[in-house]
């Protein structure tokens, strides 16, 4: 699993980090999802959170979330795994010419940041606890399929 | 998926809790000052309903709460509540030597940016029209956030050590 490439754009969160918004990210996901095992980069100097799942989408053996949370609720939510293929879903002011919101996504198999490939992100929800429980719902779609294609939500087979 | 991911989670955690649960849940980490209507649609509660356990969140000391005659009653987290809970976790994750090591490290790292910015906060820097990237300002507050929760959890444990011995005699 290889370490994701932090663009400046997937840095550009308003507010400082958000320790507490972590903990429960963590807590609800663990909750939620058998499979996760959250913890805190950085206990004390807490810059993320990674939550490990113990199995993978299709090919893959293993996956892995690196969140981040501002105090003003802006994210990135990272998704990672052994064979190499990245997604995120990320709320924070951008400069790509769509969509036109905060939210966002970045589409596997790199998380790309082609504006032509960026789209809108499924995730509408905004309280912690939704977008964790939206996440896990997520990753269960396509653990259940075995592929990671359309995990955006958008892309939903009649 | 047939139905809508945000429907399902919604409705999953509507089911799951207690609307008191999701009031707190909401204001657990509500910073600005919200009304009850705007944290009752959050939480997915009447207004009433979200009045009610607001009040007793109020009067718990969990969360703040700012009248005035011009408008709604505003309600946020309460930062002393919020400052202790974290100062909690934190005690409960590491052992006294290693926070004060990491207090050192932080407060070296805050050193830093105040030496290459030349101001003592990021807020000075905006307020003097420093320039300063969105990475390293973000790292910044994020440093100086954390070091608060870090050294109210080192005073916190000092006195509870005191407290506790005091009260044993």
């Amino acid at each position: 699993m290889g370490d994701h490439d932090s663009t400046e754009e997937s840095h550009a969160l308003r507010g400082p980090l958000d320790r507490t918004a972590l903990r429960e990210f963590c807590t609800v996901f663990e909750d939620v999802e058998p499979l996760a095992t959250g913890s805190l980069e950085g206990e004390i100097r807490t810059t993320g959170l990674r939550i490990a799942l113990d199995d993978g989408i299709g090919r893959a053996s293993s996956g892995r979330f690196d969140v981040r949370w501002s105090t003003a609720d802006d994210y990135n939510i990272h998704y990672t795994d052994d064979l190499d293929r990245d997604l995120r879903w990320d709320v924070h002011p951008h400069d790509f010419p769509a969509p036109t919101g905060d939210g966002h996504h970045h589409p596997p198999p790199d998380a790309t940041s082609d504006p032509d490939d960026v789209e809108d992100s499924c995730i509408t929800v905004t309280t912690i606890e939704l977008v964790a429980r939206a996440t896990v719902t997520l990753w269960r779609h396509a653990y259940d399929r075995g592929t990671l294609s359309g995990t955006n939500g958008l892309v939903d087979p009649p | 998926m047939t139905k809508d991911v945000n429907e399902t989670v919604t409705d999953e955690w509507v089911d799951e809790t207690t609307t008191f649960q999701r009031v707190r849940s909401v204001m657990r980490t509500t910073y600005d000052g919200q009304t009850a209507s705007d944290i009752a649609d959050r939480a997915r509660v009447s207004e009433t309903t979200a009045r009610k356990h607001l009040e007793d969140l109020t009067e718990s000391g969990y969360v703040e709460s700012a009248s005035n005659t011009e408008g709604p009653t505003l309600y946020t987290r309460s930062t002393e509540s919020l400052i202790l809970e974290e100062a909690s976790d934190i005690l409960e994750r590491v052992e006294t030597g290693k926070l004060v090591q990491e207090i050192n490290e932080m407060e070296t790292e805050l050193e830093s940016y105040r030496d290459e910015f030349d101001v003592e906060t990021p807020e000075q820097a905006a307020l003097e029209g420093t320039i300063i990237d969105q990475q390293t300002l973000t790292a910044w507050q994020t440093t100086r956030r954390n070091l608060s929760f870090a050294r109210t959890a080192l005073a916190l444990s000092g006195s509870k050590e005191t407290v506790q011995a005091t009260n044993a005699v």
